[in-house]
């Protein structure tokens, strides 16, 4: 790999570039997104990892066109099966919705409707995307639920709701999401509200269905454990814009953004022994109202030099498809000094035939205020 | 597919069947709100059964017998044309219970519709909207449905239509209420990703699961309902002679007090019955949904 395309690899099932959310509030202009890069392969498992309010959900509500108004995409494609979803008619985006990408969502308690049993509802989202009867529609039903390991799918379709534990309403969404083929399912921190004993029934649940081959999955989740078992590829979040993306051995074993090596060392018992004390993030995430200038992490990264407060550092390519936006690695690309040395301050991952990357759009000029 | 072991449901139960008994169960433990039943479901029955019920015609007059007080014959006495007062009332509750019935019909549809395009659409239909209800609302509604009465000339059929127009503004505050709450709510969002369009997560997602409200309200304005077309048959702008209305039996035993006080005494009872059991019932049926939100 010589040169890099801005964009993601062309045979991406779904690819994200340049995105940029904002939200007007009374206190300014919110950048919920900016600049994101995001690419999903087919079949794949694809994490995006940050902490609360660093823009997870926003990137999904807006892959979907979900964000509310005001909330607006102001820049950006988002390229699906070929077509950019952020320039097609709203009619074509619904039968886009649940059809050819569905969602799972944190709380499953809360994402069925009360009223009708969730038969009902499962048959009416089948009904809305095939022109399927009643009765196939239903059949299709118990199919699906019998594909997320649910016992007496029929049962279950006469049930309401609340007549179900979380475990089974997650499944009953999961369900939901397979019911019309759709090749594309998001899901955005599905275990989350879940107790640990069912996260992990979820987690290979979703995993079956991946090696399956039915579908591929944006997993979305602010525990890194989850992230490290379940994805091929990593995407990690801060503040509004991606900065690293690789699969997943590389992020995981030489993360080469300070924030990753953070998070994973903020991961109980995973490079610390339990005597010893657990290592944090000091401060917190910076308003998005006013962003800094340069990195936005750099405020609270440990190694951040005058620069990183002023420029915000490029999409660097350290190796094949492992891409970091952070100065540590500018310098060293530039210069040319690829040398590895896995013990080097804020460069245990070293880049092979890496080259430094023009793809990251100049931040926009607009402001708030 | 992964082998899991699977869950089981949590009950084997007819859902259906167990969600009745449930409601019941919550009403037990409110008393008053067993009370309310047995008083609705006592005029209900008087209604569907009212000749076998009734001793006499509501329209059966015995000149000789006027103005006769309660005796065995007459448990409630009879009034100036020589009526048996307790058969006019048992037929009566066919007039209230329709007008209950009707108004909350009328009113009801209007009031949801407009609260829910209110509440779902917001921005400037809101504003029109809510405006044309704050109008409604700042004149007693009693005065309003006079005016309309007036207007459309005295008559039973009047008097719903009037009650029907003047009333709808309750039932569209609460609906936009709910559904303001609703719109945000996840499986709202999860219905729009699963590509359904606005239209249909209305209609078929945000108006039933507001039902629960509506149906106390309902139960409160049919109590209203009854107590109003009482008022207006009262005053003459209501139900006409000879009607068996129970308001309108009152407005003529006025003239009899307070020598003759069963002529009004056994109406006003019914009234004061039937809309007492109707608020009563209102109450514990939000007394059931207020439980299964918790």
């Amino acid at each position: 790999m010589t040169t890099v395309d801005p964009c993601p690899p062309q045979d991406s099932l779904l690819a994200v570039a340049r995105l940029a959310v904002h939200f007007p509030t009374y206190q300014g202009l919110v950048r919920a997104l900016d600049a994101v890069e995001l690419s999903v392969g087919e079949g794949a498992i694809v994490g995006l990892i940050g902490e609360t309010g660093c823009g997870k959900t926003v990137t999904a509500y807006s892959i979907l066109r979900l964000i509310r108004s005001p909330g607006r995409i102001v820049e950006g494609e988002v390229i699906f099966e070929g077509k950019d979803l952020l320039r097609i008619s709203e009619g074509k985006m619904r039968s886009i919705r649940g059809k050819r990408i569905s969602m799972i969502f944190q709380r499953p308690v809360s994402s069925l409707n009360p009223v009708f049993p969730v038969g009902k509802q499962l048959r009416d989202v089948i009904r809305l995307h095939t022109k399927a009867g009643k009765k196939e529609a239903d059949s299709l039903a118990i199919r699906s639920l019998e594909r997320v390991v649910l016992p007496e799918p029929a049962s279950v379709m006469r049930k309401f709701p609340h007549e179900l534990s979380g475990g089974m309403q997650q499944r009953v969404m999961i369900a939901m999401a397979l019911s019309c083929g759709a090749s594309l399912m998001i899901a955005d921190e599905p275990t989350t509200a879940l107790d640990v004993s069912i996260q992990l029934q979820i987690l290979k649940l979703i995993r079956g269905i991946v090696d399956a081959g039915q579908m591929a999955v944006l997993l979305i989740s602010h525990d890194m454990a989850v992230i490290g078992i379940m994805c091929d590829q990593i995407n990690v979040m801060y503040a509004g814009r991606i900065v690293e993306t690789g699969m997943k051995d590389a992020v995981i074993d030489h993360p080469a953004h300070p924030y990753t090596e953070a998070l994973l060392q903020a991961i109980p018992g995973a490079v610390h022994g339990r005597d010893q004390r657990l290592q944090v993030i000091s401060g917190t995430i910076p308003s998005l109202i006013n962003p800094p200038d340069g990195c936005r992490f750099a405020p609270r990264c440990p190694r951040a030099s005058e620069n990183c407060i002023r420029i915000y550092p490029p999409r660097i390519l350290l190796e094949r498809d492992h891409y970091v936006n952070c100065h540590l690695y500018q310098e060293e690309v530039e210069t040319g000094a690829f040398a590895q040395s896995s013990e080097s301050p804020g460069a245990r991952y070293l880049p092979g035939k890496g080259l430094l990357t023009l793809t990251t759009k100049k931040r926009r000029g607009t402001d708030a205020k | 597919m992964p082998a899991m072991r699977p869950l089981s449901p949590r009950s084997s139960a007819p859902s259906t069947h167990w969600r009745f008994g449930y409601a019941l169960h919550v009403l037990r433990t409110s008393p008053l709100s067993i009370v309310g039943l047995m008083l609705v479901g006592i005029v209900l029955c008087s209604a569907a059964f009212a000749p076998l019920i009734a001793p006499y015609g509501p329209y059966q007059v015995n000149i000789q017998e006027r103005l006769q007080p309660p005796s065995l014959k007459h448990i409630a006495g009879t009034d100036d044309l020589g009526r048996d007062i307790f058969s006019r009332i048992v037929y009566g509750s066919r007039i209230s219970l329709l007008v209950a019935a009707a108004v909350v019909a009328i009113s009801g549809t209007i009031g949801i519709l407009v609260g829910a395009v209110s509440g779902y659409f917001g921005g400037i239909p809101d504003m029109i909207l809510m405006r044309i209800t704050d109008g409604f609302l700042a004149i007693p509604s009693f005065i309003l449905a006079m005016v309309a009465v007036a207007a459309l000339g005295p008559s039973l059929l009047n008097t719903i239509l009037a009650l029907g127009v003047v009333w709808w503004t309750w039932y569209a505050r609460i609906m936009r209420g709910a559904i303001l709450k609703l719109k945000t709510s996840d499986f709202i969002l999860i219905e729009r990703a699963m590509g359904a369009g606005r239209a249909r997560i209305l209609f078929r997602h945000i108006i039933p699961n507001c039902m629960g409200p509506i149906v106390v309200q309902s139960s409160m304005q049919a109590g209203l309902a009854i107590l109003t077309s009482a008022g207006l048959s009262f005053l003459g702008l209501g139900a006409q002679a000879p009607l068996p209305e129970w308001g309108l039996m009152i407005a003529t035993g006025r003239a009899y007090m307070p020598a003759r006080w069963w002529f009004i005494t056994f109406p006003g009872l019914a009234i004061l019955l039937l809309v007492a059991g109707f608020i009563l019932l209102g109450d514990g049926i939000r007394d059931v949904f207020e439980r299964e939100v918790s």
